[in-house]
């Protein structure tokens, strides 16, 4: 509908009556009426109220394309409750967003919950960003390709590799994680096609994304790593390469070790070179990574037990409880012994890591990892008061713990002392995160029962979170 | 035979959040459950040795507990409430304590509708104090009248147009009881500091103004109904009881939207409804001071109310006043929406009737929601469109709600952009 007679008329009120006067012929209403205004500027404010309320009035469609549509997702819809429950959680940033996510998985949200979603994605860390894209799902990413705002969110398609070719750093280590995940060889393979054009800080930042995935395609390249003028690069590849006890690498390092040790009877002798040859230089050998020991040699020893695959050290119809019951002389102990700690962890080698827990007693959080749960719960049952309480060896143990272990840290902890310290706090929320919800009542009077302030903080605390997951958990069932 | 309520009913009723947390950690602490087709009751064991007695009036709704929360419905009733809707609750005789609650229910009920008939005449303002006011109004609007005039003649070019141009003049019409068109001049500036097209849209409200000026002199030629409307645009007050006794329209009102905004502390509910047999179009709207505490709770969106409203008198009557509900709500479904066309004309209708109004409400079905370079729009399935408008966030969400199929829009038309405020899936009814 033509504007030319409100046009006209704003014109003339712009100017001012007193110096112009107004055209009502071009209205589209100017035959309608006869305006019985005397004053030309009450009549032109007549005239323009009728026009306005006509062309208001006459508005009509206009012609326009549909566009594309989003596409479909199958999953079923995450429950009301749940979609509360997140928007809950997500606001306080809770401990139990993990373990929510976790159970969501095949849920899609609620397309009401999409925009909040994106929104909140935008703003929380890496942590929980993937989840959040996910639960979004394919309507997320329809929506999210569509506004700028949500452009960080939308995952590059590996095929799209104009980011990679032509990006900054940040956007090129994104692509290139998602690649990672993605497909691990074409992601190694892409990168060594450029490492040779690449900056030092780029071939560090992109070596170090070959840490998630790790396997035999990532050799190649970390050898010619290990080459690299820069030191920071080198250490990367010396401790990625530190994970293939299958590679070239490995087996450099196995004849090291069949070179080097000798068992003699029920004690295991070490001779280390000095100076180290070249070889054993390139392989990172001569690096201090962690703290200090008191000799070079020891340096060397502690390195070599990192790096070298941990059947190197078994000879034929032994097994790893008699290497560990060796004796071993005073210089090398500690370092032995931290060496094998550290590769238990980097080969996750489940043999290992519960020989290390048989003859230490305890080991530290990242072998605990590796040690079977079965081999944790059958130790843990055995321990009591304070061993019991050990914060790596529990942190191993995946929820749900088996009732017995649970009530037994309950009961450890409903006496052990400092119930102010951090260390208390953290195993009564690790309790509360791993506890089956059965826990929940005997916290709950755990909390009534103690004359301690603190205790009754924490046990009522611990037992809410056992109630809000138990809730949480039905809530997605 | 009633219903049990779906969780988002429950949701719609709970004070806060954390109440519903809190009633759900109460479903396996029920005794002597029970429901009539009116109410539903049971016992709750709380921390004490004796229970709490909790009791839902399903046609209120109204609750009643034992327990000393000051929530209200309390975690008790909530729990209630999902107890019935996950499992079931026997249909028995209603113990003594329901009765009697909903008898004296009922008692007041009756006492307060008698006492709004009895004291109706009495509420009639004084006739004197009437004709001042008319004065007083009628002197304010010569003077507005005058200064439009005056702006006019000078030239919109000429004349500034900051806050304080209109502060002073919007004054005044405060002064003289027109608060309808004080807060018309306020919303000016704005306009003058944001629309490169000031000139056109400054010159039609001036116009409208002008109107509404000429309208109040003319009033005893014009028609009842269009004085009313005069009457409202100029912000003089209607009663409610005077509404509530005017005759009411009974119908299934579709319950489409509720919008809660807050402008100063005062919060402003706002609640779209459309007839299913008369098509007419109503909203309630409720204020609340300090907090968005209403008194009653708002008619829950995607049900359909059997009741009665009561409109207020106007030219083209859309405000009113939930009356008599006949029978409890049902589910709505999808609700039928009209095409481009039919919106268009209401709209044309409506302001063909009272040539004041801003917007008027529309339920568009099987419209797409578009965004590209040329701005967004609502698309019909041969193409035709209206420019969608509203904020940023609003329109993102209805996008994200339809995923580039047809939905069914609820929001209001203003001549120019559709302001979308609600929006139905093929299963999910999404608030904007």
């Amino acid at each position: 509908m033509s504007r030319d007679g409100i046009d006209s008329l704003a014109s003339t009120a712009l100017l001012g009556t007193a110096r112009a006067t107004a055209d009502l012929a071009c209205a589209h209403t100017a035959g309608a009426v006869g305006f019985t205004d005397d004053d030309p500027a009450l009549r032109l404010l007549s005239a323009a109220a009728l026009e306005a309320t006509f062309l208001a009035g006459a508005t009509v469609p206009v012609p326009r394309p549909t566009g594309d549509v989003a596409p479909v997702d199958d999953r079923p819809v995450l429950p009301a409750a749940a979609a509360e429950r997140l928007r809950g959680l997500l606001t306080v940033g809770s401990s139990l967003l993990d373990e929510w996510f976790a159970a969501a998985a095949r849920f899609r949200a609620p397309h009401a919950l999409v925009v909040d979603l994106l929104d909140k994605a935008l703003v929380v860390g890496e942590q929980h960003r993937d989840a959040m894209v996910a639960l979004a799902g394919p309507r997320g990413a329809w929506v999210a390709a569509r506004n700028p705002r949500w452009a960080p969110l939308v995952v590059p398609a590996p095929s799209e590799d104009d980011v990679w070719l032509h990006g900054t750093a940040a956007p090129r280590r994104r692509w290139f994680e998602k690649l990672r995940e993605h497909d691990p060889a074409a992601a190694v393979t892409r990168l060594t096609r450029t490492w040779s054009s690449e900056n030092a800080a780029t071939r560090q930042s992109l070596l170090e994304v070959l840490g998630r995935r790790t396997g035999g395609y990532d050799e190649a390249l970390l050898e010619t790593a290990l080459d690299d003028r820069s030191s920071k690069v080198r250490e990367t590849a010396v401790r990625l390469l530190r994970r293939l006890p299958e590679s070239a690498f490995g087996r450099r390092m196995t004849q090291r070790v069949h070179d080097w040790a000798r068992y003699d009877g029920a004690t295991l002798t070490l001779t280390v070179p000095d100076p180290l040859d070249a070889s054993a230089i390139r392989d990172g050998l001569g690096l201090r990574l962690g703290p200090a020991l008191p000799t070079a040699a020891a340096h060397v020893v502690r390195s070599l037990a990192a790096s070298a695959p941990m059947s190197a050290w078994c000879p034929p119809a032994t097994t790893p409880n008699d290497v560990l019951a060796a004796t071993v002389s005073d210089e090398f102990d500690t370092a032995l012994r931290a060496g094998w700690n550290t590769a238990a962890a980097y080969h996750r080698n489940a043999e290992w890591a519960a020989a290390l827990l048989r003859r230490d007693g305890t080991v530290g959080a990242h072998v605990a990892g590796s040690v079977p749960p079965d081999v944790l719960v059958t130790h843990l049952r055995a321990a009591s008061g304070r061993t019991l309480l050990d914060a790596d060896l529990l942190g191993a143990l995946p929820a749900p713990w088996p009732l017995d272990v649970a009530q037994r840290v309950l009961t450890a902890l409903y006496t052990a002392g400092a119930p102010k310290s951090r260390q208390f706090r953290a195993l009564t929320e690790l309790l509360a995160h791993r506890a089956p919800f059965e826990l929940a009542e005997l916290c709950a009077d755990a909390a009534t029962r103690t004359d301690d302030i603190d205790r009754l903080h924490r046990f009522s605390s611990a037992a809410d979170t056992l109630t809000h997951r138990r809730i949480l958990h039905e809530e997605l069932s | 035979m009633t219903t049990p309520w779906s969780p988002a009913r429950i949701a719609a009723v709970a004070p806060d959040p954390s109440s519903l947390t809190a009633a759900r950690g109460l479903a396996g602490r029920w005794s002597a459950t029970g429901r009539s087709d009116r109410a539903l009751w049971g016992l709750c064991r709380g921390s004490g040795s004796k229970p709490y007695t909790t009791t839902v009036d399903l046609d209120g709704p109204a609750y009643r507990c034992s327990c000393p929360s000051r929530k209200f419905p309390c975690k008790h009733a909530l729990s209630l409430l999902s107890v019935w809707s996950t499992a079931t609750v026997e249909e028995t005789d209603e113990p003594d304590f329901v009765v009697e609650w909903l008898a004296g229910r009922a008692e007041k009920a009756a006492a307060i509708a008698e006492a709004t008939t009895a004291a109706e005449p009495a509420r009639t303002p004084d006739p004197a104090t009437a004709r001042r006011r008319a004065e007083r109004v009628s002197a304010g609007l010569d003077d507005l009248d005058r200064w439009l005039g005056d702006r006019i003649r000078a030239g919109l070019g000429s004349v500034p147009h900051n806050r304080d141009a209109y502060d002073d003049i919007a004054a005044r019409m405060v002064d003289a009881q027109a608060p309808g068109v004080a807060s018309t001049l306020r919303s000016l500036p704005s306009i003058v500091a944001t629309d490169p097209d000031w000139p056109a849209r400054i010159l039609a409200e001036y116009g409208r103004l002008h109107l509404l000026v000429r309208a109040y002199r003319a009033a005893d030629t014009l028609p009842e109904p269009l004085v009313r409307s005069v009457h409202t645009h100029l912000g003089l007050p209607t009663r409610a009881d005077e509404v509530r006794a005017l005759p009411a329209v009974r119908d299934e009102w579709h319950v489409l939207a509720v919008r809660t905004t807050e402008d100063g502390r005062v919060f402003t509910r706002r609640t779209w409804l459309r007839g299913r047999t008369t098509r007419r179009w109503a909203t309630l709207l409720e204020f609340a001071h300090g907090s968005a505490r209403f008194e009653d709770a708002a008619p829950l969106v995607g049900t359909i109310v059997d009741a009665d409203l009561h409109f207020y008198p106007a030219a083209a009557p859309l405000r009113a006043l939930l009356g008599a509900r006949h029978r409890p709500p049902l589910p709505l479904g999808s609700p039928p929406g009209t095409d481009l066309d039919t919106a268009l004309d209401e709209y044309a209708d409506a302001l063909a009737a009272d040539p004041w109004i801003r917007t008027w409400p529309a339920l568009l079905a099987a419209v797409v929601p578009t965004v590209g370079d040329d701005g967004w729009f609502l698309v019909d399935r041969d193409g035709r469109a209206l420019p969608l408008g509203g904020e940023s966030d609003t329109r993102w969400r209805l996008l994200a709600a339809s995923g580039g199929r047809p939905v069914t829009v609820c929001g209001d038309w203003d001549g120019h952009t559709v302001t979308a405020v609600s929006v139905f899936t093929d299963d999910e009814e999404v608030a904007l």
